[in-house]
């Protein structure tokens, strides 16, 4: 599966650098670069799975964890967290679902148009400092 | 009194504010030259941040372009903005409790590499210089209408201003004057907003002015819709900035380079402690949002009055040129506003079509411009211009020393000359900053963009060389030096290379080698956003160099530790 990705992306370095070639390069080169892309995963493949194993160990050792690793464990969450929504107001509901959110209105503003103007602004504001107590409880939860 | 001499006397006022407060906290030490001494309010450095933050580009320029671009102009605003939740959930913190005075010097002690320094040194001059010219095209803009004369000559004086306010003072005097910045910026946007809210739709406050009705019962952004439509331009409400996938990656590089900008990181090193550091970035956040949340109402209201000044509703004839009001006559000398009649009908015709007659209209004088167009009494439109240079002055500042101070304490002393005195040392960063401000004036003279546009390709620059280097020093113990600095190296010159091909090296139109073409964009990305790609590569190359090589030492792991505790 992850081949398909390299390839592609050797691919769309390629176009960007050399856009103006004839169409035989084109494929001269995809062909080439599926080679590479064989050579490639046998990199990057094995740092993956040990990356993945990485990300499911610590959930199961929890408990186990020592408390400095706990509190950074939780922020780290709390910022996760955050971020969500900080994408959500800005990236979704301001570009990605624009054109579907406009079709609703609020007095005057067409709905994507407000969040993409004025919605995500407010929320911001409200992130950082919603961020900053519940942080601020857990500084003091784990008495750092 | 004459509207010139008016603004000539609120400037002056204005400046001589500014002027004895620089006196009054002049900085003794370098301590206090580069972070205040580290002891100032959360509520006043978040507002000085502010100040600092809204630049000419912020005030002069964004609801400017807002006003053509409409719906695809929201990348500045919610770019803007929210890379300050960045900065308070993944930076800010973490960089106060480490405790240096500079960002190249947090990543030398985190990437145990004077290499790294220099790299970081590089990105974060590479990065400001681009930023400054973007101010220094918004300080031309201001100069060249309020002493009514030639863009050209406007900068000039602009530069010698600069100048002398940069080389003054240091941090502590520029932590409190910006304060007072704050406070003339803030009045001057915000009261010619709310003059024109009420005037258009009896609402005084512009954010729900902007959503509501016209005294003729339709809603004001379906109006502006139609007028704009009838012209031949795009619907401001729905048209995106080229495509939808350029809009993300536009916003995600400004945001991302708000979080990677050292003049705006160096702002945290002067609050008390971590948890200050935190709230200062949302109080900072918060006197943004006051002008971001005003800067679509203008946009939009500035671009209704226009476009009825021009064409009369009344009866829907058009302007006859020799009845053109004063604004458009002082616009016409700055040389920023053009108007051919081709058709020697005398009217003017303003449309997007072939009979288009206002051939120039420099989208950076629209804020200025604003409050005559809609016939505010002349002590306003005298306000918005004192408010314009304070924005663009307190900016120019705040990178000047950023820029000043990664020369004489990064690289002088911490690289190059460790033996170096203190007094050498601030006039080693004095002479930096002259030296940039004649660098990014001779830029000014020929800017790459409009000024919100310059500033944007600083932001993608930082994006795509700081922020991920900063990041990861905090996220991950494993990052090594090899990988930080092969990242930094690889973003920022992806970038650069993007934004060189489009824009012609060092910003020469003439060597352009794709010209701005849209059809040679990557994806059609334009060169602006291109930061957020730079950073994808940077954090790409990093990881995949960082494999190669060593993990860092102990001491570099403490170190991460230490600092992830509040």
């Amino acid at each position: 599966m992850y081949i398909y990705f390299i390839w592609l992306s050797l691919i769309v370095v390629w176009n960007y650098g050399f856009p103006d070639v004839p169409p035989v390069a084109d494929v001269i080169v995809a062909v080439l670069l599926s080679f590479v892309s064989q050579k490639l995963k046998l990199v990057i493949k094995p740092s993956l799975s040990q990356k993945l194993k990485l990300v499911i160990k610590p959930s199961l050792s929890k408990l186990k964890m020592k408390k400095s690793d706990r509190y950074w464990h939780e922020n780290i969450q709390l910022i996760i967290k955050c971020l969500l929504v900080w994408f959500t107001v800005s990236y979704v509901f301001g570009i990605v679902i624009v054109e579907e959110l406009n079709l609703i209105r609020l007095g005057g503003y067409k709905l994507g148009f407000w969040f993409a103007q004025q919605g995500s602004i407010f929320t911001f504001v409200l992130l950082i400092f919603y961020y900053s107590n519940k942080i601020s409880e857990l500084d003091d939860k784990y008495d750092n | 009194m004459e509207l010139q001499s008016l603004t000539l006397l609120i400037v002056g006022l204005t400046f001589a504010v500014y002027i004895v407060i620089a006196f009054w906290a002049r900085a003794k030490s370098t301590n206090e030259f580069y972070v205040a001494g580290g002891d100032i309010h959360p509520v006043a450095n978040g507002m000085a941040t502010a100040a600092d933050w809204m630049s000419a580009a912020s005030f002069i320029s964004m609801a400017g372009l807002i006003s053509f671009f409409g719906y695809g102009g929201s990348v500045f605003l919610m770019g803007w903005t929210g890379g300050y939740v960045l900065l308070a959930l993944l930076l800010a913190p973490y960089l106060r409790k480490h405790g240096t005075f500079t960002v190249p010097e947090f990543i030398s002690d985190r990437y145990y590499s004077k290499t790294a320094r220099v790299v970081a040194v590089l990105c974060l001059i590479i990065a400001s210089v681009t930023y400054v010219i973007g101010q220094m095209k918004g300080i031309g803009v201001a100069f060249s209408r309020f002493l009514e004369v030639d863009y050209d000559q406007g900068l000039m004086v602009g530069m010698v201003i600069v100048f002398i306010y940069a080389v003054m003072g240091g941090m502590k005097g520029i932590t409190y004057t910006q304060i007072a910045q704050y406070v003339i910026m803030i009045i001057a946007y915000t009261i010619p907003a709310i003059f024109i809210s009420f005037m258009l739709t009896g609402n005084p406050v512009p954010q729900i002015g902007l959503g509501s009705q016209l005294s003729d019962g339709t809603y004001l952004l379906d109006k502006l819709d139609k007028i704009v439509s009838d012209l031949g331009f795009n619907e401001y409400t729905t048209s995106p900035r080229f495509s939808l996938l350029n809009m993300f990656f536009y916003t995600l590089s400004l945001m991302i380079g708000t979080a990677g900008l050292p003049h705006v990181i160096m702002r945290f090193f002067t609050v008390p402690s971590v948890k200050a550091a935190r709230a200062s970035a949302g109080w900072a956040l918060v006197f943004i949002a006051v002008l971001y949340t005003t800067a679509p109402a203008v946009a939009a209201m500035a671009r209704y009055n226009l476009l009825t000044t021009i064409e009369r509703p009344n009866d829907s004839s058009n302007l006859p040129y020799t009845e053109r009001p004063s604004w458009f006559k002082n616009w016409e000398k700055t040389g920023l506003l053009k108007f051919n009649d081709k058709n020697s009908d005398g009217l003017i015709q303003y449309n997007n079509f072939e009979s288009n007659e206002m051939i120039k209209v420099d989208r950076d004088i629209m804020v200025l411009a604003n409050p005559e167009i809609a016939n505010l009494p002349s002590w306003v439109i005298a306000l918005v211009a004192a408010g314009g240079i304070a924005a663009a002055l307190s900016t120019a500042a705040g990178l000047l020393l950023a820029i000043a101070s990664s020369i004489s304490h990064d690289l002088l002393k911490g690289v190059f000359r460790p033996n170096i005195s203190e007094k050498n040392e601030l006039r080693a960063s004095r002479v930096a900053m002259a030296a940039s401000i004649v660098v990014a004036g001779y830029f000014g003279f020929n800017p790459p963009d409009f000024a919100a546009g310059t500033v944007a390709l600083a932001f993608g620059l930082a994006a795509s060389s700081l922020f991920p280097a900063l990041m990861m020093g905090i996220f991950s113990k494993s990052m090594n030096k090899e990988g930080a600095i092969a990242g930094m190296l690889a973003g920022i010159s992806v970038t650069l290379i993007y934004v060189f091909q489009h824009k012609g090296i060092m910003f020469v139109q003439s060597t352009s080698f794709l010209n701005g073409m849209e059809p040679n964009w990557f994806f059609g990305i334009e060169p602006n956003a291109f930061g957020a790609i730079g950073a994808i590569f940077n954090f790409i190359t990093a990881y995949f160099v960082s494999k190669k090589f060593p993990a860092p030492p102990e001491n570099v792991v403490k170190m991460v530790l230490k600092i992830r505790k509040p």
